[in-house]
C-alpha cells in the first residue's frame, strides 16, 4: 500500500507559482530561487527546469543590458498610443492633448478645416520597429512632460483622415509582413484596428474585414513559434493603465508556464482572432515573457 | 516486455490512472505534474478537440461546448429522470440519439456520451504509455456500485471506442478498499466514504479472507465538490457586488476565474486555516476602469458556507446504515475516498457518525485507481495480488414482467456476483404460441416503474391450455456486472437469449465507427505533432543561419564565391522560413537538406574565416 507521505508536487507546484508571482512584480532574484528549490524538490521536471534555465538567461540578459524589463511603474507605457500620439501631432498640429494624464482629453480644436498632411510612413515603420524591438521604452524621467493620450479614443482624427491612416497601415502591415518584420506588421495591424474601431458611421468594415486575415498572420508571426509557453512579466492589475482590457487580464490568469500559446487561444473563450491579437498586444507591452515548447 | 494493464478511475469530474509497479501501485502524474486529470471534453472554436486540464480551464467561456460530468449521463435513456435532470443543470445542449440515448452537441458536431468518456480514457491512457514508455490496451475501468447494467456496458463501450480493452469493471468503493487492504490483513466490514468533485456514494463492505464484498450501497448523483465552489463563488459575487454594484455572473471571463479561484481556495483551506483570493483586473467598467477582486476566506467561513451540504453525507449514511442493519459499533474501518474528504469537517462529521477515526492511510483521490491497477494486475498475474479474490453486488434488484404488470424478481439486489438463477413461468394464456420476456432492473412492484434493461420473445410453444407449458427462465450476472438472460421451452428445449445490453446503448456498428474515427483522429494530431517538430527543427536551423549570414557575406564579399552564390542561399533561406510560418510540411520536407548544407557551408565559411584572421 502506498503511504501518504508529504505531498512533494504540491510544494513543488506552490513554489513554481510564488516564483510567477515574483517574477511578474519585478522580482527575478526570487522567481529564481524558488525555481530552483522546486527543482530541487523534483529534478526531473521539465517545466521546472525550463523556467530555472529562463530565469538564469534572463538575469544574464538584463546584467548585460540585452533586456529592458517592462517598467515597474504604475503606468507601463504601451508603444502604441505613443505612436499614434506622434502621428496626431504631426498631422494636426491643432490638437493639443491635455497635460493631465489622468483625463487625456482633447482639449482644443479639430483639425476640421485644415490640409491633410503628408505622412512620414518611413519615419513611421522605423518609430514601429524601434517600439516593437523594445528599444524606445520611456524612462521615469520622462514623467513631467506633457505625454500622449492613454487611448486612441482621445484622438480626434475625422473621418477622411482615419480611412487614408487605415489604409496607409494596412498597406504597411502588408509590406513589414512580407520582409518578415513581424514586430512592425503586428503593430500596424493593430493601429488600423485601432483607427476602424474608432471611425465614425458608417465605418470602415470595407477596409478592414479583407485585412483580417492579414492581420492575423501579422500578429502570429509576432508571436512567433505557436508551441511556447507565455508567463506573466507584469502584474495583471497594471495593464489596464497601458489600454488593455480584461480580455488580456483573463488569457494572463491562464498563464501557467505549461500552457502553449496555441492552447491558450484554444481555450481562451474569444474568437482565434481576437485571442491572438490581445496576445500580441501583452507581447508587445512587454506584459509577458515566452518560454520554450514543453 | 509483458503487457501492462492499467486501472482507470473515471470519475465524474476528474480521473486517475495508476499501474502495479513492481509490487506497489502507482498513480501517474500527467504533464503537468497533477495526478487527477479533470474528465472535461471540450471542442474550440477552431474544432480542436480538449482533454482535461486545458477543457476545464475554458469550462465557463466555451459552456456550451464544453461537456463535464458525462458520466451522469452515460447508459441512461434520454427520458430516466436523472437524464432529464442533467439536461436542467448543464449549459451543453442534450438531445435524444437514435436509440433513445443522450446524445451531446459541442459546436456542430453530435457525439455519444461513451465517445466523450472514450476522449477522457483515451487522455489517461495517453498518460500512461508517456509514463511507461509503451502501448497500453488493457485496463480495468471502476464505476459507482450503483451502475446498472446499461451504465456498465456503456462504460466498456467508451473503452472500446477508446482503443481500451477493459478486461474487466470493478465497484470503486471496491477499488477503494482493495488497495485500501492491499498487502495488509484486513477483515471485518469497511465503509468507503467517496465525495468526489461531483457525486456522493457511501458502501459498506465485508471483507473476509481477501473476499472483498460491497453489502450495501447509495448515494447522491448530484452533490460533490463543485457544490462546494459553489457555494464560495455564489459568497464572492455578493461581496464584490455589495463593494463595487457590479454584477460578475454577467461575465462569463470572470465566473472562469472565479470558479478556478474557488475551487483552488477550497483546496487550500484543507491545510492552512485562511488563504487569499487575489483576481487582479477582473472586470472593468466601460472606460476600461479595472477592478480588482480581493478577499481572504478562511476555513470556517467556508465551513459555514457548505454546512448542509456535508450534513447531507451524513445524512445519506445514516440510511445506508439503517437499510444494511448496521451499527457503528460493528465496523472495522471507514476509508475515505475523494478529494472533498480532505476538507478537515467533512473528516469530523464523519469521525462522529461513525465514532471512529477514518482511515488516512491511502491519499483519497488516487485510491480507486490504485485498486483498479491492482485488479488489473491480479486479472493478467495471479502472482500479482495472490490469494485475492474480488466480489462484488449487484446494487438492483432484476426480473422480469409477469402477468398485470408485475415485477417478479429473480435476483435480489445486494445479490454477490457472479450468480446465475432460473424460475419456471407458466403460460397465462390457452393456446398461447410465445412469451414475451420484459426485463427490468429496480426495486417497485410494478415492473414499468423499474429501469427496463431490454426485451426478447421465445416462441414456437405447443399450443395447450393456459399454465400447461412452462418455460424456463435464467439470469447471469458476469464478475463485470453484465447482465444475460436466457428463457427455455422445457418441452423442447427451444432457447432464446439477450446479453442485455441496455436499450440506450450503442450499435456494434456505431462502436466500430466511433472507434475508427477516434483512430483516425489520432494519427491526424500525431501527423500535427510530427509536423510541428520538424517546423522547429528547420525554424533553428534557419534563426542559425540567417545568423550567420551577415559574417558570410562580411568573409565572402569579393570572393569568386559571388553575390550569385549568395542570393541562392538567401532563397533556400525565404523558401525555409515561408515554410516554418506557413506549416508546410511538404514545403518543410523540401527545404531540409538544402538548408542543411546551405548551414554547413555557413558553419565553413564563419570557421575558416575565423583561422584566417588569427
Amino acid at each position: 500500500m502506498a503511504a501518504v507521505g508529504k505531498d512533494v508536487a504540491l510544494d513543488m507546484r506552490q513554489l513554481v507559482q510564488r516564483g510567477f508571482d515574483h517574477h511578474e512584480r519585478g522580482r527575478l532574484h526570487d522567481a529564481l530561487s524558488d525555481w530552483e528549490t522546486a527543482l530541487r524538490l523534483d529534478p526531473r521536471n521539465h517545466q521546472v527546469r525550463r523556467l530555472v534555465e529562463f530565469a538564469r538567461q534572463r538575469k544574464t540578459e538584463i546584467e548585460t543590458g540585452q533586456h529592458t524589463p517592462a517598467s515597474r511603474r504604475d503606468t507601463v507605457e504601451s508603444p502604441i498610443p505613443q505612436f499614434l500620439a506622434a502621428l496626431t501631432e504631426r498631422r494636426s498640429e491643432g490638437i493639443h492633448i491635455s497635460d493631465d494624464r489622468k483625463s487625456s482629453s482633447v482639449v482644443s480644436e479639430t483639425i476640421e478645416d485644415r490640409e491633410t498632411p503628408q505622412h512620414d510612413w518611413t519615419l513611421m515603420a522605423a518609430q514601429m520597429t524601434n517600439k516593437a524591438a523594445g528599444n524606445e521604452r520611456q524612462n521615469d524621467s520622462h514623467d513631467d512632460e506633457p505625454s500622449g493620450p492613454d487611448t486612441l479614443e482621445d484622438l480626434n482624427v475625422q473621418p477622411g483622415d482615419v480611412r487614408a491612416s487605415t489604409t496607409e497601415l494596412i498597406g504597411e502591415c502588408r509590406a513589414a509582413l512580407n520582409e518578415n518584420r513581424a514586430g512592425p506588421a503586428s503593430l500596424a495591424g493593430e493601429l488600423a484596428l485601432q483607427l476602424a474601431e474608432r471611425a465614425p458611421p458608417p465605418g470602415l468594415d470595407d477596409l478592414i474585414a479583407p485585412s483580417l486575415a492579414l492581420f492575423e498572420r501579422a500578429f502570429r508571426a509576432f508571436m512567433g513559434n505557436p508551441h511556447t509557453c507565455p508567463i506573466r512579466a507584469i502584474a495583471t492589475e497594471t495593464i489596464a493603465d497601458q489600454g488593455l482590457d480584461k480580455r488580456a487580464a483573463f488569457l494572463m490568469s491562464r498563464m501557467d508556464g505549461l500552457t502553449s500559446i496555441a492552447d491558450l487561444i484554444d481555450s481562451s473563450g474569444m474568437s482565434r482572432f481576437d485571442a491572438v491579437r490581445v496576445m500580441a498586444s501583452l507581447k508587445r507591452a512587454k506584459a509577458i515573457d515566452i518560454l520554450p515548447p514543453m | 516486455m509483458a503487457e501492462r494493464v492499467i486501472g482507470i478511475d473515471l470519475g465524474t469530474t476528474n480521473s486517475c490512472v495508476a499501474v502495479l509497479d513492481g509490487a506497489t501501485p502507482t498513480v501517474i502524474a500527467n504533464r503537468g505534474g497533477y495526478k487527477t486529470t479533470p474528465s472535461v471534453v471540450a471542442i474550440s472554436e477552431s474544432g480542436k478537440r480538449l482533454v482535461g486540464h486545458i477543457a476545464k480551464r475554458q469550462a465557463v467561456t466555451n459552456a456550451e461546448n464544453t461537456a463535464w460530468a458525462v458520466k451522469r449521463l452515460i447508459g441512461r435513456p434520454w427520458t430516466s429522470p436523472a437524464s432529464q435532470a442533467v439536461k436542467a443543470a448543464v449549459p451543453y445542449p442534450l438531445l435524444e440519439g437514435p436509440h433513445g440515448d443522450v446524445r451531446i452537441r459541442l459546436r456542430d458536431q453530435v457525439f455519444s456520451v461513451p465517445e466523450i468518456s472514450a476522449y477522457v480514457l483515451q487522455e489517461m491512457r495517453a498518460i500512461a504509455e508517456e509514463h511507461l514508455g509503451q502501448t497500453v490496451s488493457k485496463a480495468v475501468v471502476t464505476v459507482p456500485a450503483y451502475f446498472n447494467d446499461g451504465q456498465r456496458q456503456a462504460t466498456k463501450d467508451a473503452g472500446r471506442i477508446a482503443g481500451l480493452d477493459v478486461i474487466r469493471i470493478i465497484n470503486e468503493p471496491t477499488a477503494a478498499a482493495l488497495a485500501y487492504g492491499f498487502g495488509k490483513k484486513i477483515d471485518g466490514k469497511v465503509v468507503v466514504f467517496d465525495l468526489g468533485g461531483g457525486t456522493f456514494d457511501v458502501s459498506i463492505l465485508d471483507i473476509t479472507n481477501g473476499v472483498f464484498e460491497v453489502v450495501a450501497t447509495a448515494g447522491d448523483t448530484f452533490l460533490g465538490g463543485e457544490d462546494y465552489d459553489k457555494r464560495l463563488v455564489d459568497w464572492l459575487v455578493q461581496g464584490f457586488a455589495k463593494e463595487h454594484k457590479v454584477d460578475l455572473r454577467s461575465d462569463a471571463m470572470a465566473m472562469q476565474r472565479l470558479k478556478d479561484a474557488a475551487e483552488k481556495a477550497k483546496c487550500d483551506l484543507s491545510s492552512v486555516r485562511e488563504t487569499e483570493i487575489n483576481l487582479p483586473f477582473i472586470i472593468s467598467t466601460g472606460r476600461n476602469q479595472a477592478f480588482h477582486l480581493h478577499r481572504v476566506v478562511t476555513r470556517s467561513k467556508l465551513e459555514e458556507l457548505t454546512l448542509d451540504l456535508t450534513e447531507r453525507t451524513i445524512q445519506i449514511c445514516r440510511l445506508t446504515m439503517e437499510d444494511a442493519g448496521i451499527r457503528a459499533e460493528d465496523l472495522n474501518e471507514v476509508v475515505l475516498v475523494g478529494g472533498m474528504t480532505r476538507m478537515s469537517k467533512v473528516q469530523e462529521l464523519v469521525g462522529e457518525f461513525f465514532d471512529r477515526e477514518p482511515c488516512k492511510g491511502v491519499h483519497p483521490d488516487e485510491v480507486v485507481a490504485m485498486g483498479a491497477a491492482i485488479q488489473g494486475a491480479a486479472l493478467v498475474d495471479a502472482a500479482a495480488a495472490p490469494d485475492m479474490l474480488l466480489l462484488d453486488v449487484t446494487p438492483h434488484s432484476l426480473g422480469i414482467m409477469v402477468a398485470g404488470g408485475h415485477f417478479h424478481r429473480l435476483i435480489e439486489r445486494n445479490t454477490t456476483v457472479p450468480t446465475a438463477k432460473s424460475h419456471v413461468f407458466t403460460t397465462v394464456r390457452d393456446d398461447q404460441t410465445s412469451v414475451k420476456i420484459v426485463v427490468f432492473q429496480g426495486e417497485a412492484d410494478r415492473a414499468e416503474e423499474n429501469e427496463l434493461l431490454g426485451e426478447f420473445v421465445l416462441s414456437g410453444l405447443r399450443k395447450a391450455s393456459k399454465g400447461e407449458v412452462e418455460v424456463e427462465v435464467t439470469f447471469e450476472i458476469s464478475a463485470d456486472g453484465i447482465v444475460s438472460v436466457a428463457a427455455q421451452d422445457m418441452e423442447t428445449g427451444a432457447e432464446q437469449s439477450i446479453t442485455v445490453t441496455s436499450t440506450s446503448s450503442l450499435t456494434e456498428g456505431e462502436i466500430a465507427r466511433m472507434a475508427t474515427e477516434n483512430q483516425d483522429h489520432m494519427v491526424a494530431a500525431r501527423a500535427e505533432e510530427e509536423v510541428e517538430k520538424e517546423r522547429q527543427r528547420i525554424e533553428k536551423l534557419v534563426d542559425e543561419a540567417e545568423a550567420l549570414l551577415p559574417k558570410v557575406e562580411e568573409i565572402l564579399a569579393g570572393t569568386p564565391f559571388g553575390e550569385d552564390s549568395l542570393d541562392n542561399v538567401r532563397l533556400i533561406l525565404d523558401d525555409a522560413r515561408m515554410a516554418v510560418e506557413r506549416r508546410d510540411a511538404g514545403g518543410l520536407e523540401q527545404v531540409a537538406e538544402p538548408l542543411m548544407r546551405t548551414l554547413n557551408m555557413f558553419r565553413g565559411v564563419v570557421d575558416s574565416g575565423r583561422l584566417r584572421s588569427s
